[in-house]
């Protein structure tokens, strides 16, 4: 009987306490995130914030892959051919793009993303407690909400046109930052090509005036900001300005041309390259579904997919002796060319090199008939000569845009160059509405204001 | 409890007094009819009066009754009710024969059992001798078939695989639509830990032979007591326990063989030359990219010998095994009044039909229970396993062996010098599975303990408390000469562990009112809490394949470890009323608050009410001859789906690594309402008896709406945010089940008959004006006003006579040529049976068993997604299925077929040139078994001796020209029902086996 006794007092206590038991045992937190009323509170946390949107900007969605292999596939006529399976991809080679496009869609989305990051700190730097970093954050957010609207306008809007009103609609400008639900609401229109670039411009100058000389750890400085500068007004026609702005940067950056043309890719942060995204073997955009190396690498050794390889007719473009074709270019799986700029999962990959801003510089020298810095056939010859090409005696506008072809294959900047000159790829006007991106079917579905571009509604 | 003390006064005086009449002392003893097992704890009583006493562990009882005219009553759960009148007789032995009425069956529901009879809601189920020895590959497939309103879908014959289990339609769009698991009273964890793309299935670590029962509950009278997380329905599984009397030892083994239920016909190389002559030379690329077919081949890489000395390879072939399965199980249970026990060990071992595929579990269990005092009794139940599963990669994988059927047969498998060809279109799978490992090591306990403290006789407190451990650990390797693994071997290694703790603390009470009314009172509450953490690491390029760990690794290319967690805090409460035994009242009512509702919205209230009316009890019934039995029962009441991930409800940012630097970025924008998605639930059902309940059945009709549904809702991409997980949307579920059971012929020779049949419809009724596709290549579409995952796409209207060419309708629905199709997309199909069932039947005589479970599912459509690589006249250089052969040739042929010509896309486009429909009827299981008479094995000390043949898949009738009807891609998604995508099909399985009891 007296244990009967303690077995019900036991019994009843466990169902009291049992019942008591409070709402505590609901709370419980992620481990692995935090919550965003907290995310950005000291300066540590700012400097977290800028990397993370920097490892966006890595992503495959941007500079770790679309905004290189796209502008690269749209004029892939008689240059490269695109063999692998992807659908997002061969649509953009053949300009059959569809509007539920994979990779339409996400280098819009996640374009925003990193946008989005950009206008939280600068809506929130004031809380920076240093005043430096202040100024340094600040310029990295304007650095990068700058150079994605500018690289939206190019794929999303009809080209800009020199000495044209530009009203054609590119991408909506998005400078407020969203912390909640009803801010992710919000709907918003498309600004103009005029307006996008506008606003590039008024980001990057920002940038220029608060990045530091030599930027931080591998980031944007004052430099990467006026070369991308230099990009916008080059592709606006405003050849002064970018004419200037590559002639500051040769100068005053500090950076000098690599001996060898292999070694901006071959190694990490030369000093030739003004914006280079980073990566690692830990840390890269992909080593099967997606990256550089990915599409564009078919080494025999298995490293690649071989999607995206070089067509006969272009090699013909090189002289024999062209260190371009004899050490950038190899043969590869099937007997087929492949660009040796990208053949590692983990190397890192060059943006902007001062290559460019001495081909910038001496085509604008060229068409403005002056010489600023140099001569344009000095400035020729120094990227000849280094590939081990035949040095010329005159520079052409012609011939500075074709070493643009030979110098910068591969690396992003072919469709824009094309339609800045206004040339055709294939039997495709620069202006053809087949060259431009539809606004993803997703975003047009979510957002009542936006309007399609012409052949896609 | 000074009542109690009366009674027993009175009933000690009455016993006395009667010692001291004209007392009669009978002695006997009782055993069971049917194996001749002496039966323990058999109440025998003095009719009319409160005299009696219950059998010894052996059986044995002797009892004083009044005079010679008294009336013995042996009674004991589970038999029928035996009287025998005493006369002159002073030993009486009984035999008492079990009691196969339906109806007096004992129904395990949430916190508790009740009497079939008495039940207000809808419940299934199925009990331990329906699956007796049979091959299941898992547990809850036994339901397949067997219970009503239960839907399964195997998916694919891989082993350890998912399986999808829906209870009365689909209640839910991006929150799990599986139901929940209770075993022993513990809600368990089912969510896949695998990294495969596809789901494994936690529930293949239980074994189907420690398993005592399965309840299904259907309705939300029966599951609203699980709230939160019933909205799918409840599984309750209830595993085996000792029961007093001789300890009984059983030994089990079976061993068999596997098969695919069906391979397909592919080209030979005659015919894919024959084929792709055609193909190259109607090209609109012949002439500029190619002259003839052999070129075309060689255009794409192909080895110069292959187009002129064909290998003529079965690469179809390659990708099965002989399968088989074997297993061993002992068990043993017995005890004594007041201890019982039920010790069992298994070890089962399956080789799946697909190369490489092997899952072996091994299994102990104990379960014991203890009377501590007459008040307190205690019990725990203890389960061990071990699962190996080697398993099969995604469907979509390039390493899923059935994507060997796409290589064309004119490459060879293998070398000259007998190493694997490795220049084929895709690669060979056969190489990369011969130099690779993918292995899933799982351990797994789920253990509970329990104390019971019976205040009076009609009052306990019952206190529970559960551990649900999961350690499951993958290790996989792909050699250097792997597509994954090349140029330097790849290894990958992830751990996880899940821990769950779950106490449940009930009380329940029932008040003795009177003979016409009776009460069950229950309370309690619950507390659930659960922590998933893991850790992976992957490691690249290793000195040679000899080194397959990732201390050998030159690359740690890539690690993790995280954590995450959930908690359910309820309260509970349910009554049931009875009067006049007519009349039946339930009601009942849960609170649930958990971790992941958003702050606004911590805890939801979950009501049910239920009643019945047992009509048979009234006076103008009571006296019919046929009817026995007639129940009319409705219910309704509010579930919910917590099923909604475990933050969807916060607003977070998380890390983001840019090379070496560590980074952080907005991650999801949350809303602080964040809740369960809501199901009202009406049901209404008639159960009935006729002939004395040799046949008793049910018939239901049930009405599900779900608010509330939790959706990604598409905001615009330039907030930085694509979507906020919001409760948006509604659907509705409707259907009927029948079920019937039939004792047909009872006696020496006897036939059982079971019979369900259930429909579904679902209907999407409001998701906020968007429409959920499942991806550019499937057909699988969620849209307001039509049902669940229908199929939207282009619809295929054969070829043109004329000129080979694919047509297709146009909105207007005018056929025109391809090149004239507007891309029109219209509804083509609809995954979702118009009904499903299963029909039983079982034999027996003279020791003689033979029982046949055949499973039925009609009118669902299916996709194979494969269509438009395998099924498409030669577009590309896939090797075809051998239909294609019948391509358009000249004009006026009539075929199905376009024209074939390579890589013009003739015909090729997603359409439903690929759906088709997917109605089957299948043998699913057939079990023959011989018991040997006692007289024969009591000589060798054995209490029983069976040998059996059993069957899984036997037989598979359908229309469908893939491999098999029972078919679901997994990695496309919860919107994609019924797609195949080189999907591979289930086993056939034949086994022998014997039985062996001391």
């Amino acid at each position: 009987m007296k244990r009967n006794n303690l077995y019900k007092y036991f019994f009843t206590a466990a169902l009291a306490l049992s019942f008591a038991s409070c709402d505590k045992k609901l709370d419980i937190n992620p481990t692995t995130e935090v919550d965003a009323s907290t995310a950005l509170e000291t300066d540590g946390d700012f400097k977290s914030a800028v990397v993370g949107a920097y490892s966006i900007l890595g992503g495959g969605a941007l500079y770790g892959t679309n905004l290189n292999i796209m502008p690269e596939l749209q004029a892939y006529e008689g240059y490269a051919i695109w063999g692998g399976t992807f659908q997002s991809y061969r649509q953009i080679a053949t300009k059959s793009i569809t509007i539920a496009n994979a990779d339409v869609t996400r280098t819009w989305v996640e374009a925003y993303e990193a946008i989005n990051i950009a206008n939280l700190l600068l809506e929130s730097s004031s809380k920076i407690a240093d005043a430096d970093l202040r100024t340094e954050i600040e310029g990295e957010a304007a650095f990068i909400r700058g150079i994605l609207h500018f690289e939206l306008a190019r794929f999303y809007g009809l080209p800009y046109e020199a000495g044209k009103q530009n009203i054609q609609p590119a991408v909506p400008i998005i400078l407020k930052g969203v912390t909640d639900s009803e801010g992710a609401y919000q709907l918003s229109s498309r600004n103009t090509v005029e307006e996008v670039y506008a606003q590039a411009i008024k980001d990057l100058t920002t940038a220029t005036e608060k990045l530091t000389e030599s930027g931080s750890d591998n980031k944007a400085s004052k430099y990467t900001a006026m070369a991308f500068l230099s990009r916008v007004y080059l592709q606006m026609g405003q050849y002064e300005k970018a004419r200037d702005l590559a002639n500051t940067v040769i100068e005053e950056s500090g950076k000098t041309l690599n001996t060898s043309v292999t070694a901006a890719f071959a190694n990490k942060n030369t000093n030739e390259t003004l914006f280079e995204i980073q990566a690692n073997d830990q840390n890269n955009v992909g080593t099967s579904n997606d990256g550089l190396t990915t599409f564009y690498s078919g080494q025999t050794d298995g490293t690649g997919r071989a999607d995206f390889y070089i067509n006969p007719e272009f090699l013909k473009s090189f002289e024999d002796t062209d260190v371009r074709k004899t050490n950038q270019i190899y043969v590869g799986r099937r007997s087929r060319n492949y660009s040796g700029k990208w053949t590692s999962f983990g190397q890192n990959i060059p943006v902007i090199r001062l290559a460019e801003m001495y081909l910038v510089r001496a085509e604008t020298n060229a068409r403005l008939k002056t010489a600023i810095g140099d001569t344009p056939v000095n400035d020729l010859n120094l990227i000849r000569r280094r590939a081990g090409a035949s040095v010329k005696t005159t520079a052409t506008v012609d011939q500075i845009l074709n070493e643009r072809i030979l110098e910068l294959c591969f690396e992003g900047v072919r469709i824009h160059d094309f339609k800045r000159t206004k040339r055709t790829t294939g039997t495709f006007a620069y202006n053809s509405d087949d060259l431009v991106f539809p606004v993803p079917e997703r975003e047009m579905r979510a957002n009542k204001q936006l309007v399609q571009n012409p052949g896609y509604e | 409890m000074k009542r109690t003390f009366l009674l027993t006064l009175f009933s000690i005086f009455g016993i006395w007094l009667a010692s001291f009449g004209q007392g009669v002392r009978i002695s006997g003893k009782v055993s069971s009819l049917e194996d001749e097992t002496s039966l323990a704890g058999v109440t025998v009583q003095e009719k009319g009066t409160t005299n009696g006493m219950q059998t010894d562990v052996d059986g044995n009882y002797s009892i004083q009754v009044s005079s010679s005219n008294s009336i013995l009553v042996f009674s004991f759960v589970g038999m029928n009710t035996k009287e025998i009148a005493v006369g002159n007789q002073s030993v009486i032995n009984v035999q008492l024969t079990s009691d196969s009425r339906a109806l007096s069956e004992v129904v395990v529901v949430g916190y508790g059992t009740q009497i079939k009879k008495d039940l207000t809601g809808a419940i299934s189920g199925i009990k331990s001798k329906d699956i007796e020895n049979l091959p299941l590959p898992t547990v809850e497939s036994a339901l397949q078939g067997r219970v009503s309103g239960v839907f399964i879908n195997s998916g694919s014959g891989k082993l350890g695989q998912g399986i999808n289990i829906r209870v009365r339609g689909i209640s839910s769009v991006s929150a799990s639509n599986q139901p929940l698991f209770v075993i022993d009273g513990q809600p368990v964890i089912t969510q896949a830990l695998g990294s495969g793309g596809e789901p494994d299935n936690p529930l293949a670590s239980i074994a189907p032979d420690d398993i005592k029962s399965m309840e299904v509950l259907k309705d939300a009278s029966a599951a609203a007591i699980y709230g939160a997380r019933a909205a799918n329905g409840v599984i309750l599984i209830t595993t085996k326990s000792g029961s007093a009397g001789k300890t009984k030892i059983n030994f089990g083994y079976f061993t068999g063989s596997s098969r695919p239920t069906k391979k397909r016909e592919w080209l030979n190389s005659q015919e894919y030359i024959q084929l792709f002559t055609d193909a190259a030379n109607n090209s609109s690329l012949n002439g500029s990219e190619w002259s003839n077919a052999e070129e075309a081949w060689m255009n794409y890489g192909g080895g110069t010998d292959e187009w002129t000395k064909p290998a003529n390879s079965n690469w179809a072939n390659e990708a099965f095994q002989k399968g088989g399965i074997s297993q061993y199980n002992f068990s043993m249970d017995g005890g004594d009044a007041k201890t019982k026990f039920f010790v069992s060990a298994s070890y089962n071992d399956q080789k799946g039909i697909i190369l490489a595929n092997r899952l072996t579990r091994a299994n102990a269990r104990i379960n014991i229970d203890h009377q501590v005092s007459k008040k307190f009794k205690v019990g725990v139940n203890l389960m061990l396993n071990r699962t190996n599963n080697y398993r099969v990669t995604a469907d979509n994988n390039f390493t899923n062996p059935i994507q060997l059927n796409a290589i064309p047969p004119i490459q060879a498998i293998r070398n000259p010098d007998g190493t694997y060809n490795r220049n084929t279109l895709y690669s060979n799978v056969l190489n990369d599975i011969a130099n690779s490992s993918n292995k899933a090591l799982s351990f797994r306990s789920i253990s509970n303990a329990y104390g019971q403290y019976n205040f009076m006789e009609n009052l306990f407190i019952r206190s529970e408390v559960a551990f649900d451990i999961v350690q499951f650990e993958e290790d996989q390797y792909y050699g250097r000469e792997t597509l994954d693994g090349q140029p330097g071997g790849e290894a990958y290694n992830s751990q996880t562990r899940v821990l769950t703790y779950n106490t449940n603390n009930v009380i329940n009470w029932m008040p003795k009112l009177n003979e016409n009314n009776s009460l069950e009172l229950l309370a309690g509450m619950s507390l659930q809490q659960s922590t998933t953490s893991d850790n992976s690491v992957t490691g690249r390029s290793f000195p040679n394949d000899k080194f397959q760990k990732i201390s050998s690794a030159a690359i740690i290319a890539g690690g993790t470890s995280s954590e995450t967690g959930f908690s359910f805090l309820s309260y509970f409460a349910r009554a049931n009323y009875k009067l006049l035994n007519k009349y039946l009242l339930g009601a009942s009512y849960r609170i649930d608050g958990s971790s992941r509702f958003g702050k606004d919205n911590r805890y939801g209230a979950f009501p049910a009410v239920s009643a019945g009316w047992v009509i048979t009890e009234e006076n103008f019934l009571k006296e019919n001859k046929s009817l026995s039995f007639l129940k009319l029962r409705a219910s309704y009441g509010t579930t919910g789906n917590a099923e909604i991930g475990n933050f969807a409800s916060r607003t977070l940012w998380t890390a983001n690594p840019y090379a070496a630097s560590s980074g952080i970025k907005p991650d999801q924008v949350g809303v602080n309402d964040l809740k369960w998605e809501k199901t009202n639930q009406f049901d209404v059902g008639l159960d009935f008896g006729l002939f004395n309940d040799r046949i008793t059945g049910e018939i239901d009709y049930f009405n599900k709406k779900t608010s509330d549904l939790l959706l990604s809702f598409p905001v615009p991409a330039t907030s930085g945010f694509s979507t906020i997980t919001r409760n948006v949307g509604n659907l509705e579920n409707n259907g009927w089940e029948f079920s019937l059971n039939s004792r047909n012929l009872t006696g020496a020779f006897s036939w059982t008959t079971s019979f369900n049949i259930s429909t579904y419809k679902n209907k999407i009724t409001n998701l906020n004006g968007s429409t959920i596709d499942g991806g550019s290549r499937q057909m699988g579409r969620i849209s307001e006003g039509m049902p669940y995952g229908y199929f939207y796409g282009p619809k295929y209207a054969g070829v043109n006579p004329d000129n080979g060419n694919a047509q297709y309708y146009n909105e207007g629905g005018e056929i025109v040529d391809q090149d004239n199709f507007d891309g029109y997309n219209q509804k083509v199909g609809d995954p979702n049976p118009n009904f499903y069932g299963g029909l039983g039947n079982n034999y027996s005589y003279k020791g003689f068993d033979l029982n046949i479970q055949t499973q039925f599912v009609s009118g669902n459509d299916l996709y194979n997604i494969a269509g438009f690589y395998q099924s498409v006249n030669g577009d590309y250089y896939d090797n075809q299925s051998r239909d294609q052969l019948a391509y358009w040739k000249k004009p006026g042929d009539i075929t199905n077929v376009p024209q074939p010509r390579l890589l013009d896309g003739n015909g090729a486009i997603k359409s439903s040139r690929w759906v088709q429909d997917g109605s089957y009827f299948r043998v699913k299981n057939v079990a023959l078994s011989y018991s040997f008479p006692k007289a024969m094995i009591s000589r060798l000390k054995l209490d029983n001796l069976k040998v059996f043949v059993a069957a899984q898949n036997l037989f598979t009738f359908t229309k469908y020209e893939g491999y098999d009807p029972e078919v679901n891609a997994s990695y496309t998604g919860n919107v994609n029902l019924g797609h195949d995508f080189y999907t591979p099909p289930q086993a056939k399985t034949v086994t022998i086996g014997v039985n062996l009891g001391l």
